[in-house]
């Protein structure tokens, strides 16, 4: 009982001091994200959204969580391009630049009431192994990619801040 | 149970050996000193061989270690293969008699489906990664990677940060959907966060960078964020149409949150000169040494865009470096045709056009 008592206590002074998440817009994707308060927000060439995932105020090096976009070519029927095809489309690309490439979890949930694949991925990187948490959508003609990677040791330790950063996705202007 | 002690003691025991500060190859360097030659733009032959005459008697007279290699490898468009007979025409050939290793980044020709370089074919670089398990002395692990020397030391002499600046630079926009759009954002993410932490955890006491593309040049290609803003034809005036990196800008932005600042001296090529840069302001410490000549050779554009510790047009050339404790010294030679030394010693042999120490 005493033991639990002082976990609770240990839990309840780990949460103060985590300041709670802030909200991010990123209008070149038309949506808002919650990230941690820590991270530090950064550009990278051509990202909608770059940020740098930290653990007490220190990077946690070679690891990043990003939004970017893919132009989609309509089908013939004119109609968007379909999740399902742009799921197959950035599989195709990743297996294509990547010396191994391995889906280590998928599944479906929706974002803001837009449907998405949630993707956990491995992959040999130029310097070492990495793994990505990858949300996969598609608004209108665009497919939009919301991403964080890190190294394979590192990320156990960010897959929940990746995962809540990704669920917290809201859009600023109603789906095209 | 006492075997496997033994033998992993052993096996430590030959790491440790690895790490040594004695180094011995190619003309007889040690002590903690390390000495490098650094070539660019070196895959046209017969040209390079003419260049690797020359480095080969400043080799046997001041001593290498090894050499780097600042892109454009393979002109004019890279290898069809990791099997290409190019491999054996613009490398081995040119540098039988070298027998050190050679640490190549990638440049926009060795990326390029066309004589032009755009640099819009980037799957072709990954045959040259390739090519590294077949080569005695080709040495590029991958697209962007770390190289220290000593090898294998904890505690290096000089450690070597790698880059691929052609995805980030090209004028053609990469049609392959594996380098394009998210997927190539992610590649330079990656790239930048991978550098940036190998820099922080380099206990190097030197600190070199090496890339195909400068920060700042005297010549036709220019400044990033300015790149072939005086060149004729300028391509980069369809910019939007073909690419939009087509400047440079966001190699600019992505240099100064990487390297700038951060290693001692930036070595690059592209240019087909050869120039010793002072550090800029946007870049920090950094030295900036361009080696472009090692197999073609152009004019400079305008020598006062940047100041120069040294800067020299028209003539094949390469530099040669030697570290010594926490003095750097470089040295700049000039190749005339048919392999000749341009500046000779009164014993005619090679010396250099220009040489310059400093100390950090």
């Amino acid at each position: 009982m005493r033991l639990l008592l002082a976990a609770l206590l240990l839990g309840l002074a780990a949460c103060q001091r985590q300041p709670p998440p802030r909200a991010v817009d990123v209008p070149a994707a038309g949506l808002q994200l919650r990230v941690p308060a820590g991270w530090q927000a950064d550009s990278s060439p051509g990202s909608l959204f770059f940020a740098l995932p930290t653990e007490q105020g220190q990077l946690i090096g070679r690891s990043f969580f990003l939004v970017a976009s893919d132009p989609m070519r309509p089908q013939p029927s004119g109609r968007p391009a379909s999740l399902d095809s742009y799921v197959r489309y950035k599989e195709e690309q990743g297996r294509a630049q990547a010396r191994a490439y391995r889906v280590v979890h998928s599944e479906r949930l929706a974002l803001d009431g837009v449907e998405a694949e949630l993707r956990e991925i491995e992959l040999s990187g130029q310097m070492e192994p990495r793994r990505s948490l990858a949300a996969l959508l598609v608004r209108g003609h665009e497919g939009l990619l919301l991403v964080g990677s890190a190294p394979v040791d590192d990320f156990p330790r960010l897959r929940r801040d990746f995962e809540a950063v990704i669920r917290s996705l809201r859009w600023q202007a109603p789906a095209h | 149970m006492f075997k496997r002690l033994l033998i992993a003691t052993a096996l430590v025991l030959a790491g440790c050996q690895g790490g040594s500060d004695e180094i011995g190859s190619g003309g007889g360097s040690s002590g903690g000193v390390v000495r490098f030659i650094v070539l660019g733009d070196s895959g046209a032959p017969p040209e390079s061989g003419d260049v690797a005459k020359i480095v080969e008697k400043v080799c046997a007279q001041r001593g290498c270690d090894f050499a780097v290699g600042a892109g454009d490898n393979i002109y004019d468009q890279g290898a069809d293969s990791v099997d290409d007979p190019i491999f054996q025409s613009a490398f081995e050939e040119p540098y039988k008699n070298l027998d050190f290793p050679f640490f190549m980044a990638l440049g926009n020709h060795d990326n390029s489906n066309s004589p032009l370089g755009g640099g819009g074919t980037n799957e072709r670089g990954d045959h040259e990664v390739a090519y590294t398990a077949k080569s005695s002395k080709w040495t590029m692990p991958s697209r962007y990677y770390t190289q220290g020397w000593p090898r294998g030391s904890s505690k290096p002499v000089v450690e070597l940060f790698v880059l691929d600046s052609s995805p980030i630079t090209h004028f053609f926009n990469d049609l392959n959907p594996a380098w394009n759009g998210a997927n190539l954002e992610t590649y330079i993410a990656e790239q930048k966060t991978d550098m940036q932490a190998a820099l922080a955890a380099s206990k190097a006491t030197w600190k070199f960078a090496l890339a195909h593309h400068p920060y700042v040049s005297n010549g036709m290609h220019g400044n990033a964020g300015n790149y072939e803003g005086g060149a004729q034809p300028d391509l980069c005036a369809l910019a939007g149409l073909i690419s939009p990196s087509c400047r440079g800008a966001d190699y600019k932005v992505f240099l100064e949150q990487t390297i700038c600042d951060k290693v001692d001296v930036f070595f690059n090529g592209h240019d087909h000169e050869l120039y010793w840069l002072k550090p800029v302001a946007a870049c920090g410490k950094t030295h900036h040494i361009l080696s472009g000549a090692a197999s073609k050779h152009r004019g400079i554009q305008d020598e006062a865009r940047n100041e120069a510790f040294y800067q020299v047009g028209d003539t094949h050339g390469f530099f040669w470096v030697e570290l010594r404790g926490n003095r750097f010294t470089g040295a700049a030679y000039r190749v005339g045709a048919g392999g000749i030394a341009t500046d000779v010693d009164d014993k005619g042999e090679p010396k250099p056009a220009f040489e310059m120490s400093f100390t950090k």
